[in-house]
């Protein structure tokens, strides 16, 4: 008897008597017409409170989307009222003017714009621009690195040199410091340090001999000249002389240095630019240590 | 050399032995210094303290100033990989996979533009402009799937392929830039309504964002109609497919936004009530000038 229907009267599905009892419930057994409505029930429809939910008012007009009847002092900034406006419409009795910025704020923020938005060909003039200086950087790197390159092959043979030159100029030092140690050993009779004074002496004595030596070629190279100005003005007045006599006097000069001399020297030569160099050295080293010095004792003296 | 160095011995010394001859190389007992035991360490070193523990600060600072622990600069690493990330715009991925499947799906209608507005309502993707959310950028997932043509409005892409995919099947696409205030007017436009405030004007991008958005390659929306049409004909060759002609394109294909505009067919500036179902818009010179500007 009992089954699940959907009664016309209820909403809900609940356990109901068939449908034929149901049925059989509702047919009515007076001959009596079903009452009609009246007229006066117009007005009396729109005052019925048809509110049956038990909700306070404000919760049931946000319930049905109706704007709300009074608005709180709370309520009245202008974002509020926006977002009233927006959301409810014209009922809602709110000015739409307030939904735009004031003309004063407008001036603020078209001020603001300018002043901290740039304008779009500003911008890309400054990406442009940058742009532009990275490129020539790069352009700059890339031309000094062709220069360069074109002098290469010239580089690298001048490094050559160079290490040739700092070899030769070492194995110049210790040749000659050998020499010298030899010389100074032979000379008194057994080993002498290079830093001793007998050393120093040996050395003295040298340059005098060298130093008599250079005066006797420069007298030498001076006749030389002369004997060859001579020559000339001979040769200018007699021709066929010359060819006789010069052929046979200049093929060998006696005053000529040996070639073997010419080494020593070259020798000698690298040892005393490395000497120099390091005497510079030596030399800028004890500038400083005197300024260093001198600077010390202003500070004891001011003390 | 050591020949060298041995002839100069010959020369130089009166005699030359084995014991004479200067040999550094082998160490004699004078020279040998016994390496420590563990017996005489454990004497002589103490046993507490940094050095025994294995707990030494790391090279240049004094144990003994640190007092037991780093100094303050120290305490937190340095890790500078890290540098740009707090100023880095971020886009949300959105493959073209996703963007078949809303199709197929009959959530998105591929016959309108599609545009941020349109993704947002799908309720799909949730950006954050306080995160320096920017925006979707298009991924490649799915290239080869793709079949529909669409008007797209993204605002990142990164590779090649989704723009040769979206192509090759008849579409257009276009990249945009918006800022903040303009997204979060986007994302929800229907909150953005009910808010009551005047549809917003949309800033130029930033100057690190400039050299994107006026690429042909990129086809940013700031680019030269004329450089971007080269860019679809190479692309096409590079890929291998035949660009189909644009007068069979709709109208709705040819709609593209004024650098300003952030919907389509509302201006900035304008009052939009859904409830009433009304625009209103500004009348005075000053801030028609602005919006329009």
């Amino acid at each position: 008897m009992l089954t699940t229907i959907l009664c016309p009267r209820c909403v809900r599905f609940i356990n109901h008597f068939s449908v034929a009892v149901l049925q059989i419930r509702y047919i009515s057994t007076t001959n009596e017409t079903l009452p009609t409505p009246l007229d006066d029930d117009n007005d009396i429809n729109d005052n019925i409170n048809r509110n049956i939910s038990r909700l306070p008012d404000d919760v049931y007009r946000h319930f049905k989307g109706l704007p709300p009847l009074e608005i709180k002092e709370q309520y009245h900034t202008r974002t509020k009222l926006r977002a009233l406006w927006g959301k409810y419409g014209r009922k809602t009795d709110i000015d739409p003017k307030l939904c735009w910025p004031t003309q004063d704020e407008m001036d603020e923020i078209i001020d603001d714009e300018r002043v901290y938005n740039m304008e779009l060909s500003e911008k890309i003039k400054i990406v442009k621009e940058r742009r532009e200086a990275k490129q020539k950087e790069a352009d700059q790197i890339q031309a000094k690195v062709e220069k360069n390159l074109k002098n290469m092959p010239k580089m690298i043979d001048d490094y050559h040199k160079r290490t040739i030159e700092r070899e030769r100029a070492k194995k110049a030092e210790i040749k000659v410091k050998n020499d010298l140690a030899e010389q100074a050993r032979d000379f008194y009779g057994f080993s002498v340090d290079p830093d001793d004074e007998r050393m120093q002496f040996m050395l003295l004595q040298l340059e005098e001999a060298q130093k008599a030596e250079d005066k006797k070629a420069r007298k030498a190279a001076k006749k030389l000249e002369a004997h060859q100005q001579l020559q000339k003005l001979m040769g200018m007045a007699s021709t066929t002389e010359d060819t006789s006599e010069g052929g046979t006097a200049p093929t060998v000069d006696p005053l000529a240095q040996i070639p073997e001399a010419k080494d020593k020297e070259t020798d000698m030569k690298l040892f005393a630019k490395l000497v120099s160099e390091r005497s510079k050295l030596a030399k800028a080293a004890s500038r400083i240590a005197e300024e260093q010095a001198a600077v010390q004792l202003k500070g004891q003296k001011k003390k | 050399m050591p020949i060298e160095r041995g002839l100069q011995y010959l020369r130089q010394m009166q005699r030359v032995t084995l014991k004479n001859l200067p040999m550094p190389l082998e160490k004699t007992e004078k020279w040998k210094k016994a390496h420590p035991d563990e017996n005489t360490m454990k004497a002589v070193m103490s046993k507490k303290g940094p050095i025994a523990r294995n707990s030494l600060p790391p090279f240049g600072i004094d144990p003994i100033q640190a007092e037991g622990r780093l100094p303050w600069i120290l305490t937190v690493p340095k890790e500078p990989y890290y540098e740009g990330v707090e100023e880095g715009r971020q886009y949300l991925p959105m493959s073209l996979r996703t963007l078949q499947r809303l199709i197929d799906l009959r959530r998105v209608n591929p016959e309108k533009p599609i545009d941020l507005p349109v993704l947002c309502n799908t309720k799909l993707f949730s950006i954050q402009p306080d995160q320096r959310q920017f925006g979707l950028q298009l991924t490649d997932e799915g290239a080869d799937i793709f079949s529909t043509p669409i008007n797209l409005e993204v605002q990142w892409v990164s590779s090649e392929l989704a723009i040769a995919a979206i192509e090759r099947c008849g579409g257009v696409l276009t990249t945009r830039y918006f800022d903040p205030i303009s997204i979060s007017a986007l994302i929800d436009a229907k909150k953005f309504f009910e808010r009551g405030e005047p549809i917003p004007r949309c800033d130029t991008p930033p100057i690190n964002a400039i050299e994107y958005y006026t690429d042909p390659k990129q086809r940013g929306y700031l680019a030269n109609p004329d450089l971007i049409r080269e860019e679809r004909q190479r692309l096409a060759q590079k890929y291998g497919y035949k660009l189909p002609d644009p007068s069979k394109l709709s109208q709705l294909f040819c709609l593209r936004k004024d650098p300003r505009q952030i919907f389509y067919g509302l201006e900035p500036g304008w009052l939009v009530n859904l409830k009433d179902q009304t625009i209103l818009k500004p009348t005075d010179k000053k801030f028609e000038t602005f919006y329009h500007s």
